[in-house]
């Protein structure tokens, strides 16, 4: 292993690592990628053809998610009560006064597909306003480049993965079609499109990586609702059977799974040499001409510091001393309720309905950042027995059972995710009581909400409450969202990207302002969260993108919006 | 039947700990010894089939050997079999015969006063926890299903536009 000769290592094999390896392998280079997690079977790990299929949420072997501790959360002010988790079943679902973690807090997976593995496969496009943060609304971040710089990308991974989408997204314009025609939509989806519409809010197909027809040798999706279980069929584009696929199929991709990184090295000068990783209790080393760091917004930072040396003491590419700071979380929203009459609401792709109307930074009257609304009553459970009979109903006995079959298949839930403003609370560091085994300080998070997101958040509720009552249901019975719950999914901006050396971590091409042959390519870049963005498509075409810069020393022309 | 294999189990493993961060359940006083007997069985087992009884399409919590299931969990949690036997033997403490041989509009009686009770005492915490694991263990079931529009697993068919378009 450590005598063969790489063009580039590349750490973590979720969608930046993976899009990234592709791309240089495709044009010639021989990379290693290096891989913490394991490497998942989906005949034998994921569990839908069960009868107890809802008990198993994504698999979680040893090794398939990184450490990690919590710092403080928020206190829970009691006059944004209005905005507590709860559900019918059982009350309030966190009955602390401050605001705690939802199972982990930290949602990801580690492992060869890294989250693209349980997500539940949006496949978006970032709103072009969203990249002015700054410049336009005098808050947040700008982005070193604009939309039309990213589109040709977006086109490129859209192709390898075989996004369906509608024919239109309004200010998201496109120099191609979809690859794919957009999904049908599910009753649920049906449902709430209808009700948005008294309430003048338009909906649509979502784009999906999901396959709406057989495509690259890959068959199209059956329609089961339980994406984020993990997909046996191999039509959902995680990058296991799209990037890291194709990379495998050139023969110039070494993959190493089990291979968390435990050492990287630079010279004074700043040329990264080599770097160590660590198979069971081996250490081995190997020597790079490139690193690209992809391990996500919270392992990357703490790669970095974790990294420090005399002639970097303050870690790797932090002479901005940005590293780990600007983090930026999941700002979520969750109303949802029973609509009698409705059948058959647990069939169908997740989210397959989206509003962008309020997505713009300027379209929630009070506060810059915008958010989106989407399907999500198959997203959030509502696909199986046990979710009804444990979340939505009180009570027991016959009436219980009796509830259970009446009702099952007319659950409707509207999800909101917004923008995500960061502040002085939200960073990670590195916590001096936790090491890994490999004697690692591990990361530390820390997330504080401010006003601007629970003013953006309670806008969210509202307008989901108002959608569940005109899609007619007469009583809410499960709400949950971030005022009270830590619960991240999408996480962004600990390495943020920017044209100063002075007060970001990378370039526009995502190469470390520090050292020259380092390159970063996941959401620790983003200078800003989007307005409810799912991250992975943008994600994927900034690492296609720094791996041009990287070949050719050059990226695709910016596209031109038609005319 | 589930064999509460590994992945199902810290599925279970999680509730419980959610119950026990919920709040500050009092577990202090029990100093007795707390090896469950038959009283204690019959208790649960007759607790459970209160919450899921059987009747016209699908069978009781113990048909499907949900109290079975919660036995051979606790053994491996000890906060969670402490707060199984103090309910169990609280079931056969409300000053009558033991639970299991209430009448059955008695045993509704006391378990929906369980329902009402202080979240941070040991009925209602019980309750809680005992009705959200055992939903869960008896809608594994195949033959739980019946009456409900679906009947098999979502794969390998899943559901066809043409089923619900």
């Amino acid at each position: 292993m450590t005598d063969k000769r790489f063009d580039a290592i590349i750490v973590g094999a979720g969608a930046g690592g993976a899009a990234a390896a592709w791309r240089l392998c495709e044009q010639g280079l021989a990379v290693l990628l290096l891989e913490a997690g394991p490497r998942f079977d989906p005949a034998r790990d994921y569990k839908l053809n069960q009868p107890d299929w809802e008990r198993h949420q994504f698999p979680e072997p040893r090794g398939s998610r990184g450490t990690f501790t919590l710092g403080q959360f928020d206190r829970l002010d009691p006059a944004d009560s209005d905005l507590r988790s709860w559900n019918s079943s059982i009350g309030p679902t966190v009955r602390s006064e401050t605001r705690q973690a939802m199972g982990p807090g930290y949602w990801h997976v580690q492992g060869v597909g890294g989250s693209t593995l349980h997500f539940v496969g949006e496949s978006h496009r970032m709103h072009p306003a969203a990249m002015k943060l700054r410049s336009e609304h005098g808050t947040g971040q700008d982005w070193p480049l604009g939309y039309a710089d990213l589109e040709p990308y977006y086109a490129l991974c859209e192709t390898q993965i075989g996004v369906a989408g509608p024919e239109s997204q309004g200010d998201r314009w496109r120099s191609t079609a979809y690859p794919l025609p957009a999904h049908p939509l599910s009753p649920s989806a049906r449902l709430l499109a209808a009700a948005g519409q008294k309430l003048g809010m338009t909906w649509q197909a979502n784009s999906r990586a999901a396959l709406s027809a057989i495509y690259d040798g890959r068959p199209a999706c059956n329609y089961c609702g339980n994406c984020s279980r993990g997909c046996p069929l191999g039509d959902k584009g995680s990058v296991d059977v799209t990037f890291i696929r194709k990379a495998l199929a050139t023969g110039r991709l070494t993959l190493c799974p089990g291979s968390p990184l435990a050492r990287i090295h630079s010279q004074a000068s700043g040329r990264i040499d080599y770097v160590e990783y660590v198979v069971g209790r081996k250490v081995h080393r190997v020597e790079t001409p490139r690193l690209i760091l992809a391990a996500g917004a919270v392992q990357t930072p703490r790669l970095l510091l974790a990294n420090r040396s005399r002639s970097f003491p303050d870690g790797l590419a932090n002479a901005s001393r940005q590293v780990g700071r600007n983090f930026m979380e999941s700002l979520s929203w969750n109303s949802a309720g029973i609509v009698p009459g409705l059948t058959n609401s647990h069939a169908g792709l997740p989210s397959d309905a989206i509003c962008w109307d309020f997505n713009r930074p300027d379209a929630i009257a009070g506060t810059i950042g915008g958010c989106r609304f989407n399907s999500s009553t198959q997203e959030i459970g509502f696909t199986g027995p046990i979710s009804y009979a444990t979340r939505l109903f009180d009570g027991f006995g016959q009436g219980l059972k009796d509830k259970v079959r009446s009702s099952f298949g007319s659950a409707v839930s509207v999800g909101a995710i917004g923008e995500f403003l960061p502040n002085e609370g939200t960073y990670i560091d590195l916590d001096p009581g936790e090491r890994d085994r490999l004697g690692l300080p591990v990361a530390r998070i820390h997330s504080s909400l401010g006003p601007d997101n629970i003013k953006r958040l309670r806008f969210m509720a509202e307008k989901s409450r108002q959608l569940l009552k005109a899609a007619g249901v007469e009583q809410l019975l499960e709400e949950f969202g971030a005022w009270d719950n830590f619960s991240a999914t999408h996480v962004f901006g600990t390495c943020r990207m920017g044209a100063d050396s002075k007060t970001s971590v990378v370039d526009a091409t995502c190469r470390s302002h520090d050292h020259a042959n380092l390159y970063i390519t996941d959401a620790s870049v983003f200078p800003s969260s989007g307005g409810g963005e799912s991250p992975s498509l943008t994600i994927e075409a900034l690492a296609t993108r720094a791996a041009d810069a990287i070949v050719h020393g050059k990226v695709l022309p910016p596209s031109r919006p038609p005319t | 039947m589930d064999d509460l294999g590994s992945i199902s189990r810290r599925r279970l493993c999680k509730i419980v700990g959610a119950f026990f961060v919920g709040g500050a359940v009092n577990l202090a006083f029990a100093a007795a010894p707390l090896t469950p007997g038959a009283a204690e069985h019959a208790a649960l087992a007759s607790f459970v089939d209160t919450l899921l009884p059987r009747d016209g399409l699908s069978g009781s919590a113990t048909d499907l050997g949900v109290d079975q299931q919660i036995w051979t969990f606790s053994k491996t949690e000890p906060d969670f079999r402490k707060l199984l036997n103090l309910g169990c033997r609280w079931l056969n403490m409300t000053g009558g015969p033991p639970f299991s041989k209430l009448a059955v509009d008695q045993q509704l009686a006391v378990v929906s006063w369980m329902a009402q009770s202080d979240w941070n005492e040991i009925p209602r915490r019980f309750y809680e926890l005992l009705r959200q694991i055992s939903l869960e263990l008896y809608y594994s079931a195949l033959s739980a299903w019946h009456g409900l529009p679906i009947q098999n697993p979502p794969q390998p068919v899943g559901y066809p536009p043409s089923s619900w378009s």
